[in-house]
């Protein structure tokens, strides 16, 4: 790919996307999304740098090779070492990471619009993107998308597995929902 | 709330139909307006619809029905408006009278299809599925119309997509019931 991103400067510094072309801004992520995002990214992190896999990010762009140019940012994701060998470099100024992430994890927030998120699942498996996973914090729900059309649903009762993308990896949904939060709308106080 | 029997007294949350036209919700016992339906909707949701009458008919198997509101026994008061909907004669039998000027139907629906339009929040759209089932829907379908998947929900945890090379089935709701996606979508101007 060699569509120049924009340089990352000063005026770089919020959240955006690049759809068509154009330049989109991403709503503000809940300090709670965020978390959850770390979360997920440093479970994935440690057990992929110890086996030798890959490594795990937290909000960075993509560059997905779509017929029109769109670049991505899930709130957390795992790049192979398949995918980007261990040790090659990445340029100190590009704004994107041009590589296809092989899992991506979107943190539904509160504003997010469902079929702008399931274009977004769409693209990334069109862009070649292995796994997807999309976590609910008001239903406590793990969605792993093993395609636009195979879903697993996981409740707390259940773990979130690698499959083959991260072979062994294992993570109690459980972990990711400790403690009270807000209650979902109509099992709180009836 | 009222029990879901089919002896139960009509019980009117809202006010009457004849004073309000527009489409909302009760949510919590409070009228939620809800966003503009998009006319692509609003034929997806027909479609379907006319597809589901035309198997159900014949054999007197229930009614469907788009964009009518629903009064859910939640345990807080919950009027959804599903883009459309299926009701078995065995939740509503023909004869079972209803009253003229009730502004919701005081059944669970079978079948619950949501068409999403473009200003739909995900969360609430889950909230909604999530509902649905605790209220008794046996069968959920969620229809993207830009990116064209319909996602078939057996209950909140129990879902696959279907591509427009998929076919769609009516399950243990509309056993039979085969509708191929192709032909579901209208053309659009704006799609990806």
């Amino acid at each position: 790919m060699t569509t120049a991103g924009a340089p990352l400067g000063d005026e770089e510094s919020e959240h955006y996307e690049i759809v068509d072309g154009e330049r989109v801004r991403l709503p503000p992520m809940s300090a709670f999304a965020s978390w959850l995002a770390s979360e997920i990214a440093f479970a994935v992190h440690s057990f992929a740098k110890a086996n030798g896999l890959g490594e795990a990010t937290t909000e960075t762009l993509f560059r997905l090779p779509l017929p029109r140019e769109r670049s991505r940012r899930p709130d957390a994701a795992f790049v192979s070492y398949r995918r980007w060998a261990k040790g090659k470099p990445l340029s100190l100024h590009d704004d994107a990471w041009d590589v296809v992430p092989d899992l991506a994890v979107e943190v539904v927030s509160p504003t997010d619009f469902a079929e702008d998120l399931l274009e977004k699942i769409d693209e990334y498996f069109r862009a070649g993107v292995t796994l997807v996973w999309v976590v609910s914090p008001l239903r406590r729900l793990v969605y792993a998308y093993e395609s636009p059309t195979l879903i697993r649903v996981l409740t707390t009762a259940d773990e979130l597995d690698g499959g083959a993308v991260l072979p062994g990896f294992r993570l109690a949904v459980a972990e990711l929902f400790p403690g009270p939060t807000d209650p979902a709308p109509d099992n709180g106080a009836a | 709330m009222t029990p879901m029997t089919l002896e139960a007294p009509v019980t009117p949350i809202a006010p009457p139909l004849v004073e309000d036209d527009g489409r909302y919700e009760i949510v919590d016992g409070k009228r939620v307006e809800m966003p503009p339906m998009s006319a692509f909707a609003a034929r997806i949701a027909y479609r379907l619809a006319f597809r589901i009458t035309l198997f159900a008919e014949p054999n007197d198997l229930g009614e469907a029905i788009t964009d009518t509101l629903f009064r859910l026994p939640l345990e807080r008061v919950r009027n959804r408006r599903p883009d459309a909907a299926f009701v078995s004669r065995r939740r509503w039998p023909r004869d079972q009278p209803q009253a003229i000027r009730d502004n919701a139907w005081d059944v669970v629906p079978d079948l619950a299809v949501e068409v999403v339009s473009p200003t739909d929040i995900a969360e609430d759209l889950l909230e909604k599925i999530d509902e649905y089932f605790r209220a008794g829907v046996t069968l959920v379908w969620v229809v993207y119309p830009r990116v064209r998947l319909l996602q078939v929900y057996e209950s909140l945890t129990q879902t696959r997509g279907l591509t427009v090379n998929d076919t769609l089935d009516g399950g243990s709701v509309l056993p039979g019931f085969q509708l191929p996606l192709a032909g579901l979508y209208p053309e659009a101007t704006d799609s990806v």
